[in-house]
């Protein structure tokens, strides 16, 4: 437990994090199965918004595929360089309205398709797929 | 090439294809699938097991193979894996059960195996299930406190 606080505790003492904040449009707390301390936040950017995990050691990793749809904004990120089955997908549902929870979906390899629609790639659950983790919008961006 | 350093490379060569034939696994598993699939003849999680219960024919399959190659290089072995969920038993149970909250899935049998070639290395190991599908008389279910995506988008439902 006290390894846990101490690892929490790093990750709000970034060097930059004023900086940073510029662009956070929402940062999340994560209730669910996600790595230790990871944070999560919706940045708006030059090419638009995006979305960010970020390891309690400072290891950002970005969900670069976007698309919209009337439920609300979607990222997604797989680790399969040729083929749907051979890898993890993780796709994070943001709502239209940003106070709400933003949700984190997880598809096992051979669950999930990689479709192409409105010229973008990207992943498509065969089954009904329950959320891996809800993302609870913080009023002040930490991250 | 001195015979100090060939036997060095035959014996790095040779460490390198045992890890990585020594270490690899594979497992069947239905996490995602909403029907319980259960091990063993039970009414229903967490009850006793039903003596003497005829079980319905299977009908529902599903299984994993991978297919693994170790060609011996310098200064490590090639390896080349290849796994697929030939029916993912996640998809095969939700596709064969319409309410999972009315109906289950019992494992009728659970077959396993694996055979080898050592020179090339080529190993094939399987597992393969079938599973019955049974009534769950005044079954009911939870609510879902998140909301699930599948093949037509989100499912927003939620308490």
């Amino acid at each position: 437990m006290v390894a846990l606080t101490l690892c929490c505790a790093t990750v709000r003492r970034g060097t930059d994090e004023g900086a940073r904040a510029l662009d956070t449009v929402v940062s999340y707390q994560p209730v669910g199965e996600v790595p230790s301390c990871a944070r999560y936040a919706l940045r708006r950017g030059a090419g638009g918004l995006s979305f960010v995990e970020r390891s309690p050691l400072g290891v950002e990793t970005d969900f670069p595929v976007h698309w919209v749809d009337p439920a609300g904004d979607h990222f997604a990120i797989w680790d399969a360089p040729a083929a749907a089955s051979e890898g993890f997908a993780r796709e994070v549902w943001i709502p239209g309205d940003r106070r709400q929870p933003a949700y984190l979906f997880v598809y096992r390899a051979g669950l999930y398709e990689l479709r192409e629609s409105g010229g973008v790639k990207r992943p498509v659950p065969v089954i009904p797929i329950e959320a891996r983790a809800k993302l609870e919008p913080l009023q002040v961006p930490p991250l | 090439m001195s015979p100090r350093w060939t036997a060095a490379a035959i014996a790095g060569v040779t460490g390198a294809v045992l890890a990585a034939a020594g270490c690899t696994s594979i497992t069947l598993r239905a996490s995602e699938a909403r029907t319980p699939v259960l091990l063993g003849p039970v009414a229903c999680i967490g009850c006793a097991p039903e003596p003497g219960r005829v079980a319905a024919p299977p009908t529902v399959a599903g299984g994993v193979h991978e297919r693994e190659y170790v060609i011996a290089t310098f200064p490590s072995g090639a390896l080349d894996r290849i796994t697929d969920d030939t029916v993912p038993l996640d998809v095969a149970a939700t596709t064969a059960v319409a309410d999972p909250c009315r109906e289950d899935l019992r494992v009728a049998a659970v077959h396993a195996g694996t055979w080898s070639f050592h020179e090339p290395l080529i190993a094939n190991t399987w597992i393969d299930a079938q599973a019955s599908r049974a009534a769950v008389p005044n079954g009911v279910c939870g609510v879902a406190p998140w909301p699930s995506v599948g093949p037509t988008g989100i499912d927003k439902r939620r308490p």
